[in-house]
């Protein structure tokens, strides 16, 4: 027993002294490390993938916040009922303030992808692999950054440039100045649109079009208008886009239809867990019965204005995706009153089942460019007739009867048009608030809707809970 | 409820036998939810001159019904909050025998949560330990201790069709199964002398422990029928499959030395000295080194106390040490890579990897070095004993989530911040007031503390504390408690004929709340949040009492914590409601503000017209002072002499939380919602169990 006692002793001993060594080291097995990850394209592939992830960002908060904060506070659109509405009153009443958890969730949200972004463009040239696959990634990256400032700027006015993925918890920076802010995005995007591929092999992938398009688009809002007209030409010269070709204007957005020559850039969803649109489970009325397999019906209702449906022409196919009449789920038709009508623009995916529905979100698309030109040309030389033609093809399309020049006394005329062409077109796409503060209107129409609304509002406020931690960001004026 | 034990010990020779064995079966307060345990122990020790040698081993089987609860909202909420949230109108069942459902209000029929959610968890343990010690000379001996522990938990929930999330998704099942190791080495050198006067005790040690976790999940829905719950997970739809698995492991290694010294048993000196490493801080960071030292001095055995004969103790003892805290998540000093969401590109899912943390590489041990000085003493022939203890504590770098701008790209940091300090009194009594026949005993505590933040840093502030539609609530501040609530302070209600306009809040309407502007800049803003309460007590207090006459006895314990407060969640959601078709508070309500009841207190329930504030208020931060009746204790002892089959055979009845004596208006003032994390808050609180227990005691004769 003794002898037995002592060699159990000693081999402990042993066990211990072998132990001592690297006792201590942090075993990592679900997760890689930065020794053995920056190899290979893969590598490089996937750094890349991430970013698109969190600039798609998919699922309830991406779809839902961001078509809140643009048409809830517009003519297009009320929300009712649910847990939403309590997010959605004070936007829509004009009482937000900057705790509202909204901005918070948009400013991490696109923080988050501008820093995955920021990862590609620091790293990827390290990896050794095919050298034009490679500046193509950085291209991507380096669009999907500048996509990612684009949305931020919409909400908040410049923000912090945060160019470098080498960021530490003592980083206090400070706001950009607007002409910094500005020229950096319009740097980036011109310089990658002459990298970026015209077609991607993957459908959703950043494309030079798609480069031309935020361009454009971000000079409109910024009412550069020669170079709106500039960006638009290039882009409708390239020849890969046009309108939808269709039976019917609004067959546009049916699933089956997606992967068209007139959505520049989407946002992707297939129907899965957390990787689809829930736009549809907050349009539909309360027991709406899904044509196709069962589905989520939240207890939030969007609700379409009256007066925006009554502004439709008679002809226009546009307005037919907005029901105003229902089966539900007993068999009964429920007639949709007052400010009660519901944009099922993005239609029923019908295998798909819970709230994840795959239709494709445009975030862009060419009748956008047409229009954008339209009111760019008539903001430089007044009404004209290639403004007229370029809404008319637009009008065409929607088998609405064509404008014609004499129609438009003066720029504000035609300029008021194409705002309500605008609407027509685009909504349920997250454009009006920005069409209405770029048109001078989002506040008028607020106070025209019974709104307490001050002019200060075409800002959101920096997040309160981001002030708080970062004393170096100045709040927007008025809040 | 029921518990049921039976106890064997026995033993031949050297060697020793203890085992037992335990059932328990609990049920929830909340239908559908419960516990049963199967526990099992074995010991066997066995002791010659110079060898000890021992097994202790212990197998544990625990399965548990959860009913859905949690900090969730909506359509994930729990029992609780769907509960208290529901339309109160809304019928468990409709005519036709379904459950009553409403369309316009976001959660689910409560009943129906407690019907309709299978959440079942099985958790098998298997620990133990085999230990060996060998008296190398009479003072000198060595101990190994190898431990183990082993611990397999699966968890099954089926979510089905009935309720609204399984309705769109025709049921929902997740499976998750995880298996934890840890395993233990402790080698120990002992040596012991006493040389006249002087006793010596010195211990020499090193310390192994490794930690391993292992996961595996699957989720799957859209089931053709619910009947078949979690058991046949493939049947569900298959691009709605889920799988996932993860793997941790941590190690802790110690070196450890001890040193008493006694003199005549009167004076004695400890000295203790701790090298703790941990795997979890950074690479030039693991060790934190841990001295101690306590002096002890029995003053009763000096000369000249020990002819006073009413003292019959009287001790003086004080120490001083530090001691180390690690209790953080693996790998927070790493860069990390890994799965970092899905992107949609050519119609098809596609993982994309990043950076997963903000990873803090010079992360190292929490520190607390703490004072202490006290004094134990006995009156009357020990009649009287008791203690009187100070504290003072003072924590340095403190392991906390900072929140870092998110312009990072990420929302928290863990990072060792600034330093707290804890002090207090402790007191302690111990009384036999009437010792005859009848017999009357008093066990009475006190005790004081103090929290106050001592530094931060060189940062502000930081805001902490988030659930449901409420985030950033407390304040860590310097002066200040840690964690203290942070929000508006309510100055009253708007009234008919108050001046709004030039107010303030010049947007309110009569009926809606008037928040103080602390800053006095003429309107409420950010900057008007203030401190609203600490979570801390100033005092905590128990008085036990036994009262005993033959074979009968009475026990009843009072428990009572005084001057901290709770922050009550669901008043602060009741009464600023996501959706106004939300039940509210009745208190409030009924009570609430109209041109006809222009109170001062209650707002009118409206919806607010401009939101100045956030709900985190003066209203909802309650004072949680309370004095509760926590145990009654009725015995009776039968009076056995030369019984056949027992030595002892007794009855007890037990009462537990008979009554709770406090202004707190939530349903228990105890409660976190947040467990062991340093903040505290009472949203969905398990309602607190009122119990009463008849108890069994009985000692067969065995053969001995």
């Amino acid at each position: 027993m003794k002898i037995k006692m002592k060699n159990s002793i000693g081999l402990l001993i042993v066990f211990l002294l072998l132990s001592c060594q690297h006792a201590l080291d942090e075993t990592v097995y679900s997760s890689f490390g930065p020794d053995n990850f920056f190899n290979s394209q893969e590598d490089a592939e996937s750094l890349l993938l991430a970013a698109y992830a969190a600039e798609q960002k998919q699922g309830t908060d991406g779809f839902r916040n961001i078509l809140v904060m643009a048409e809830v506070n517009t003519d297009l659109l009320i929300i009712r009922e649910g847990g939403l509405r309590g997010l959605a009153q004070p936007l829509e009443d004009f009482t937000w303030n900057p705790a509202h958890e909204f901005f918070a969730t948009a400013w991490s949200k696109y923080y988050n992808a501008i820093y995955k972004a920021n990862l590609v463009i620091d790293h990827v040239p390290n990896i050794d692999f095919d050298e034009n696959r490679k500046n193509q990634i950085i291209a991507e990256a380096r669009f999907l950054r500048a996509s990612n400032y684009i949305y931020l700027y919409d909400l908040f006015g410049s923000v912090p440039l945060i160019t470098s993925s080498e960021v530490a918890a003592d980083d206090r920076p400070s706001r950009a100045e607007k002409e910094e802010f500005v020229r950096f995005v319009e740097d980036e995007l011109l310089e990658v649109s002459a990298i970026l591929p015209v077609e991607q092999a993957e459908y959703g992938r950043a494309t030079k079009g798609a480069a031309w398009a935020f361009l454009t688009k971000f000079h409109l809002n910024n009412k550069k208008w020669d170079k709106v007209v500039e960006r638009a030409n290039e882009l409708i010269g390239l020849g890969v886009y046009d309108l939808f070709d269709g039976q019917k204007r609004t067959d546009l957005f049916l699933i089956e239809n997606e992967e068209n020559k007139e959505f520049i850039y989407v946002r992707p969803h297939i129907a899965q867990p957390g990787l689809g649109t829930n736009y549809l489970p907050h349009a539909a009325p309360p027991n709406y019965k899904y044509k196709g397999a069962a589905k989520t019906n939240y207890a939030t209702q969007l609700k379409t204005l009256s007066s925006f449906l009554d502004s439709f022409h008679l002809q226009d196919e546009r307005k037919e995706v907005i029901i105003t009449s229902y089966e539900d789920l007993n068999g009964n038709i429920i007639s949709l009153g007052k400010d009660d009508a519901r944009s099922f623009k993005f239609q029923e995916d019908l295998p798909a089942t819970g709230a994840d529905l795959g239709n494709d979100f445009p975030v862009v698309r060419y009748a956008d460019i047409l229009l954008s030109k339209a009111e760019a040309l008539n903001e430089l030389n007044g009404p004209n007739q290639e403004s007229i033609d370029l809404i008319n093809q637009v009008r065409e399309k929607a088998n609405v009867p064509p404008l014609s020049l004499s129609s438009f006394g003066d720029k504000a005329a035609l300029r008021d048009h194409i705002l309500k062409e605008r609407s027509w077109e685009f909504f349920t796409e997250e454009l009006r608030r920005q069409d209405l503060i770029r048109h001078g209107r989002f506040i008028e129409y607020a106070k025209a809707r019974g709104k307490v609304a001050f002019d200060y509002q075409i800002r959101y406020p920096i997040p309160q809970s981001e002030i708080d931690r970062n004393p170096n960001l100045v709040q927007n004026d008025g809040y | 409820m029921q518990d049921h034990h039976v106890t064997f010990s026995g033993g031949v020779d050297k060697l020793n036998v203890h085992a037992s064995l335990n059932y328990a079966n609990q049920q929830g307060v909340v239908l559908n939810s419960g516990l049963k345990k199967y526990i099992g122990r074995a010991n066997l020790n066995y002791q010659s001159d110079r060898i000890r040698f021992g097994i202790n081993l212990n197998g544990s089987s625990i399965d548990d019904q959860y009913a859905p609860s949690g900090v969730s909202i909506n359509e994930s909420a729990g029992i609780i909050y769907s509960a208290l949230f529901q339309d109160p109108t809304l019928p468990i069942f409709q005519e036709d025998g379904s459950y009553g459902v409403t369309r316009i209000v976001n959660l689910e029929n409560p009943y129906a949560l407690s019907q309709e959610i299978r959440d079942d968890g099985k958790t098998n343990r298997t620990f133990g330990n085999v230990y060996t010690e060998y008296a190398i000379l009479p003072e000198l001996s060595v101990r190994a201790n190898v431990g183990f522990d082993r611990q397999n938990a699966r968890r099954d929930s089926y979510i089905s069709r009935l309720l609204k999330r399984g309705e769109g998704t025709k049921g929902m099942a997740n499976i998750r199964s995880n298996e934890a190791l840890n395993n233990l080495l402790e080698l120990t050198a002992t040596y012991k002398k006493q040389a006249g006067a002087h006793g010596i005790e010195a211990l020499l040690g090193y310390t192994f422990q490794e930690f391993e976790f292992r996961g595996l999940s699957a989720n799957a829905q859209g089931f053709p029928l619910d009947a078949l719950y979690t058991d046949n997970i493939g049947a569900g739809l298959q691009p709605t499959y889920g799988v996932g698995s993860e793997r941790t492991r941590n190690q802790l290694q110690s070196y450890l030395g001890r040193v008493n010294y006694n003199l005549l048993q009167k004076y004695l000196l400890t000295f203790t000295f701790r090298a703790d490493g941990s795997s979890r801080f950074g690479e030039s960071s693991k060790f934190g080194f841990f001295p101690s030292a306590a002096i002890g001095w029995h003053l009763k055995d000096e000369a000249f106390l020990k002819d006073v004969s009413f003292l019959s103790d009287l001790k003086i003892r004080t120490s001083y040490g530090l001691t180390g805290n690690q209790e953080i998540g693996n790998y927070n000093s790493l860069v990390l890579f890994g799965p970092s969401g899905e992107a949609v590109l050519g119609g098809a899912s596609k993982v994309g990897v990043s950076a997963v943390q903000l990873p803090n590489p010079n992360l190292k041990w929490e520190t607390t070095r703490q004072f202490d000085i006290g004094v134990d003493f006995g009156f009357l022939d020990h009649r009287i004993t008791g203690s009187v203890d100070f504290f003072h504590k003072n924590t340095q770098d403190l392991l906390l989530l900072l929140p870092v701008p998110r312009t990072t790209g990420f929302n928290t940091t863990l990072r060792n911040v600034g330093g707290v300090k804890n002090y207090g009194f402790e007191f302690g009594l111990n009384t036999l007031n009437i010792d005859r026949e009848f017999k009357w005993k008093s066990n009475i505590n006190f005790s004081t503390i103090r929290n106050e933040v001592t530094d931060l840093g060189g940062l502000p502030f930081i805001l902490a504390g988030s659930a449901g539609f409420i985030n950033d609530f407390t304040i860590i501040q310097e002066g200040q408690p840690l964690n203290a609530y942070y929000g508006y302070q309510i100055a009253g209600v708007f009234q008919l004929d108050d001046d709004i306009e030039n107010s303030a809040q010049p947007l309110s309407r009569p009926g809606e709340y008037r928040y103080k502007d602390v800053d006095g800049n003429g309107r409420i803003d950010a900057n008007d949040r203030t401190i609203l309460g600490s979570p801390f007590p100033d005092f905590t207090y128990g008085v036990n009492n036994d009262f005993s006459y033959k074979s009968f006895g009475l026990s009843f314990f009072v428990q009572g914590v005084s001057g901290s407060s709770l922050f009550y969640m669901n008043r602060a959601d009741s009464e600023n409601p996501i959706s106004f078709r939300r039940n509210r508070l009745r208190d409030a309500y009924l009570d609430r503000w109209t041109p006809e009841n222009p109170t001062n207190t209650n707002s009118s329930s409206v919806p607010v017209a401009v939101s100045y504030a956030s709900n985190v208020n003066s209203r909802a931060v309650e004072n949680a002072s309370y004095i509760r009746l926590k145990n009654v204790q009725l015995r009776y002892q039968l009076p056995l002499k030369n019984n056949a089959f027992f030595d002892a055979l007794s009855f007890h009845f037990t009462a537990q939380n008979l009554f709770t004596i406090t202004n707190y208006s939530g349903s228990d003032p105890e409660v976190s919602a947040f467990g062991t994390s340093n903040v505290s808050a009472d949203f969905n609180a398990y309602p607190l169990t009122r119990s009463y227990i008849f108890g069994i005691n009985a000692n067969l004769k065995t053969g001995r």
